[in-house]
């Protein structure tokens, strides 16, 4: 690792990408971006019994200075740089584990009144359909949050390829691997993005991304597989194998003068097979949802 | 009758922005020259503070007494006197109006002493896909 960073640093090599104030993918060197939206969105939780993700005050922060660069969760070393290509070092906190956490919207910033009043009938519900059918708990191939050993949150680093093409097109690629001995193992990033304006709509901004998310078998098994170190029948025993999950998500943005602008997102990503056929996995989508206004320094 | 409020709001428009037009140049009602030489101050990087020696000369139709004020402190002044000439010290972080003043008080003349920067404010691609949490 010591001698990665060494080259990084005698191999660096950076070209800026012509880039001006105007382009809404450009930042400028050496500032804090800081940003905040204030809506109402989700980010569903397809695990059994696992609480959906509230996104009610999102926010948003970057610095990108002449290599080194914090783009919210990720930390970053852009080694070289110009016009099309970009290859950075980057050490970011993995997605996984938020599915894990107890998210208590009553704590951040939603009334949980009426989930709680859903939950409940929900749980009715399925006392009578239980009963109907005549099934017992053992009959039910599920495994709950509440029974299974805690999960960890991971960070990864390795290396990150971003590649402007035509107008203003990007593919991204991220390959990284478990750096705190929480499930060593690799997962990888896909994304292609592009951005659409229109004539008649000129303050507005619409992305389009396609992608997909790799997890390798370590990773699927840490988090989705069910093993001894958890409290359920061997039955329920689950290994997993590599997945690759694709998505898509639309992005519109309007500006309403140079800080206010109204946010709309919508994401859906299906889940691999592997995922969901963990006892864990009630759903095979995580779709996430906002709508809100941001505020910009 | 109408059209008469339309022709005389016109008129009224048109005076108002002749007399605003004249209180921006003082000088031309005074008649007075006024310059600062240098008028650009060149700094390495963008929010870089400016300090550079500058030449500020003026000359009057007639003998006036004036004070010259870089914002709203003053920096000299001359008594009765119908030209000048003197060498000043500018340190200033933005963009700086230099104001000559009568004895008055009445702003007689202004220049603009602006704040340049060699390097330009970069820019570089944000590295991230779209606006996301993870």
């Amino acid at each position: 690792m010591k001698y990665l960073i060494s080259l990084l640093f005698i191999f660096s090599q950076t070209v800026y990408a012509q880039c001006s104030s105007e382009d809404s993918d450009c930042v400028p060197v050496g500032e804090w971006q800081f940003s905040i939206a204030l809506g109402a969105g989700v980010i569903t939780n397809p695990l059994n019994d696992g609480d959906n993700i509230p996104l009610v005050i999102v926010p948003n922060f970057s610095y990108y200075g002449e290599q080194v660069f914090i783009d919210n969760n990720a930390l970053g070393f852009t080694f070289f740089e110009n016009s099309a290509l970009s290859f950075s070092a980057i050490s970011q906190i993995n997605r996984e584990n938020s599915f894990f956490e107890r998210w208590h919207p009553n704590n951040i910033f939603v009334n949980t009144l009426s989930n709680s009043i859903v939950s409940e009938a929900q749980f009715d519900e399925a006392i009578d359909a239980i009963d109907d059918t005549g099934k017992t708990e053992a009959d039910i191939i599920e495994v709950e949050l509440g029974q299974i050993q805690e999960r960890k949150w991971a960070l990864d680093a390795g290396l990150q390829v971003n590649w402007f093409f035509f107008q203003h097109s990007h593919f991204q690629v991220k390959l990284l691997h478990n750096v705190n001995n929480v499930y060593n193992g690799l997962n990888a990033q896909l994304a292609l993005e592009q951005p659409f304006t229109f004539t008649a709509i000129p303050n507005n901004l619409l992305t389009l991304t396609i992608g997909a998310n790799w997890q390798s078998k370590a990773q699927v098994d840490y988090y989705y597989g069910i093993d001894e170190q958890d409290n359920v029948a061997e039955e329920l025993y689950y290994q997993g194998k590599a997945s690759l999950s694709p998505y898509f998500k639309f992005l519109n943005q309007y500006a309403i003068n140079e800080n206010w602008s109204v946010k709309l997102t919508l994401q859906r990503e299906w889940l691999d097979s592997s995922l969901t056929n963990s006892p864990l996995v009630h759903d095979d989508v995580i779709d996430t949802f906002f709508i809100g206004v941001e505020y910009a320094l | 009758m109408r059209c008469n409020i339309w022709v005389s709001l016109l008129f009224f428009s048109f005076f108002s922005f002749t007399v605003l037009a004249n209180n921006d140049k003082p000088e031309q009602e005074s008649g007075i020259e006024f310059s600062i030489k240098p008028l650009v101050c060149i700094v390495k990087k963008p929010g870089d503070a400016c300090s550079m020696t500058a030449t500020v000369s003026w000359q009057a139709p007639k003998v006036i007494n004036s004070c010259l004020y870089q914002g709203i402190t003053k920096v000299a002044c001359w008594l009765n006197q119908n030209k000048a000439t003197a060498v000043i010290e500018i340190s200033i972080e933005e963009n700086m109006e230099y104001i000559l003043k009568d004895d008055n008080h009445h702003i007689i003349a202004k220049q603009l002493v602006t704040i340049n920067s060699r390097l330009a404010k970069k820019y570089r691609r944000r590295l991230r896909a779209g606006w996301s949490l993870f």
